[in-house]
């Protein structure tokens, strides 16, 4: 049976184990089978999938073959737009867009021969970490979500429907449903990949990235997908290198910050996880350093999340007035939120922002960290309709706030984050590592999560309850 | 510290063109109100005055976008 992971059907590929069309045809039974209880995908996109298999396989026959992501299969969130494909952001406000031209994104990945399943749920227009009605493929008896707001790309992978799918992040909506759904997902550097054709939330905050099993696999879509687009004035000039060359250069002497407040965990199973982890990380030589992050970093999801109220709200005004009643409760109570707030209290969110940043920089020169870690999140998936956590010793924290509380900073900061999966609770949920590193230096937080990856196996294993993928 | 009323959200919505319930102006009297408690008690006193917010760097080297 074939690794349903980007190397995977790259050798079988490869090694002429079976064609695009083969595993194309296969993926998409299995997301016959199973999506009615997942509800991952708006859309498959089946016709494209099969044209774009055979194109492939036909390149294949003649040793044309574009690059090793030539034939391979993935999912794309429903913000991405995709020429011919519908793109919903899981609203009826776009029911029926069908958008004439790919995202820059996607368009490379075509350009690379990827093949397109299918569109994935979102929580509508990216604005929520739950993705309704999307379930999370680890628990099958009691509903659970999936994490969002690439909800749906993330219970697609981890149930083995696709290799790997974009997801977009605004305050942890790629590393959130990655952790949640145990695979390893990456929030690139601000700017590394190009956002044009993706539905925006929030002008300051959005990335777009990958969703794969490993993070060799996440170096791979980089690769193909990291650049400047001159339709995105956001996205960056710096040089795009190899993400792939450095990946086995191992670990030792790096200094990695490990913090003492702010990413705590209430969870003993989720503390207990990652303080494994770093411990695996210093057992491949690296030097693990304590530091106390900057108190202006308690203020970072009011900070970030008063911007996303009102940025939010600024690019969906004129839909909002014509098809208010199109938007769900929780979306449309934020966008007219977000209308309320006064500019100069935007403004000032914005020069504290300058000082959550200026802070942290600072405390991560003096302290001379290469990478520092945190649990993704401190919690692990809840119920369908779940609201707040009670933890064992007694916190109370809300669902939002501690989906978002140790990956939001990240996205003020714009630094690189990795989350890689590090275990389990006591229920069977996955648990996830996050390694950040300064801006730019994507590909360092890649070398390390490889090198805890070849050193652990969370990411080889799968939900037991779902059937086994045959070719 | 400003007291927001149902009055000022209405008239906010008024001016803004922006469809409002009577019910959602009270629950967003609420929600502006708990803003202005913490965000603006939060604002620190000590903080920098100078600091700006992000920069802006002009670049006219590649073609202008729509």
């Amino acid at each position: 049976m074939t690794e349903i992971t980007i190397t995977g059907i790259a050798g079988g590929l490869a090694n002429k184990q079976f064609s695009s069309r083969e595993i194309t045809e296969a993926l998409l039974k299995r997301i016959a089978q199973l999506d009615p209880q997942i509800k991952a995908f708006n859309c498959v996109s089946a016709d494209r999938a099969r044209k774009e298999a055979d194109a492939s396989d036909g390149r294949r026959r003649t040793g044309r073959t574009l690059g090793v992501l030539d034939g391979v299969p993935y999912v794309a969130k429903d913000l991405v737009e995709t020429a011919g494909v519908e793109t919903t952001g899981s609203s009826e406000v776009l029911k029926g867009y069908i958008p004439k031209e790919d995202a820059t994104v996607a368009a490379r990945l075509r350009e690379a021969g990827c093949v397109l399943l299918g569109k994935t749920n979102t929580h509508q227009f990216a604005y929520g970490v739950q993705t309704p009605p999307t379930r999370n493929p680890w628990d099958m008896k009691t509903p659970r979500v999936p994490g969002g707001s690439s909800g749906g790309t993330g219970a697609a992978v981890a149930a083995q429907m696709t290799p790997y799918g974009l997801g977009t992040d605004t305050g942890g909506s790629i590393r959130i449903p990655s952790c949640l759904n145990g695979i390893t997902g990456l929030k690139a550097t601000f700017g590394r990949i190009p956002k044009d054709g993706v539905l925006v939330m929030s002008f300051s905050y959005d990335h777009v990235g990958p969703m794969c099993w490993t993070a060799e696999d996440v170096a791979i879509v980089l690769n193909v997908t990291a650049g400047h687009s001159p339709r995105d004035p956001n996205s960056a000039k710096m040089p795009v290198e190899d993400y792939t060359k450095n990946l086995n250069a191992g670990v030792k002497g790096l200094r990695v910050g490990v913090p003492t407040n702010y990413f705590i965990s209430h969870f003993p199973e989720v503390t207990k996880n990652f303080e494994e982890s770093a411990q695996a990380l210093k057992k491949l030589g690296t030097e693990l350093v304590s530091v106390k992050v900057p108190p202006s970093m308690d203020l970072c999801q009011s900070v970030g999340f008063a911007y996303v109220l009102a940025e939010t709200a600024a690019w969906h005004g004129p839909r909002l007035r014509r098809q208010e009643m199109d938007y769900w409760d929780d979306v449309r109570s934020y966008l007219k939120a977000g209308e309320m707030m006064l500019a100069t209290d935007y403004i000032n969110m914005q020069r504290y922002r300058q000082k959550i940043n200026n802070d942290f920089r600072r405390m991560w020169e003096e302290a001379r960290l290469d990478i520092m870690l945190t649990p993704t999140l401190a919690v692990t998936a809840a119920e369908h309709g779940q609201m707040m956590y009670h933890c064992p010793d007694g916190w109370e924290e809300t669902l939002m706030s501690s989906s978002i509380r140790c990956t939001f900073p990240f996205n003020l900061t714009g630094q690189p984050a990795l989350t890689v999966p590090n275990g389990f609770d006591e229920k069977g949920l996955p648990t996830g590592l996050q390694i950040i590193a300064k801006p730019w230096a994507d590909a360092l937080t890649l070398r390390v999560g490889h090198a805890y990856q070849q050193v652990t196996d969370w990411h080889s294993k799968r939900p037991k309850d779902l059937a086994a993928v045959a070719l | 510290m400003a007291k927001i009323t149902k009055d000022h959200i209405q008239k906010i919505a008024e001016v803004a063109d922006l469809p409002l319930t009577s019910e959602e102006a009270t629950n967003l009297t609420t929600v502006m109100q708990g803003f202005i408690d913490t965000w603006r008690k939060m604002w620190p006193t000590d903080f920098d005055d100078s600091t700006p917010p992000e920069v802006f760097f002009p670049d006219w080297s590649t073609p202008a976008n729509d």
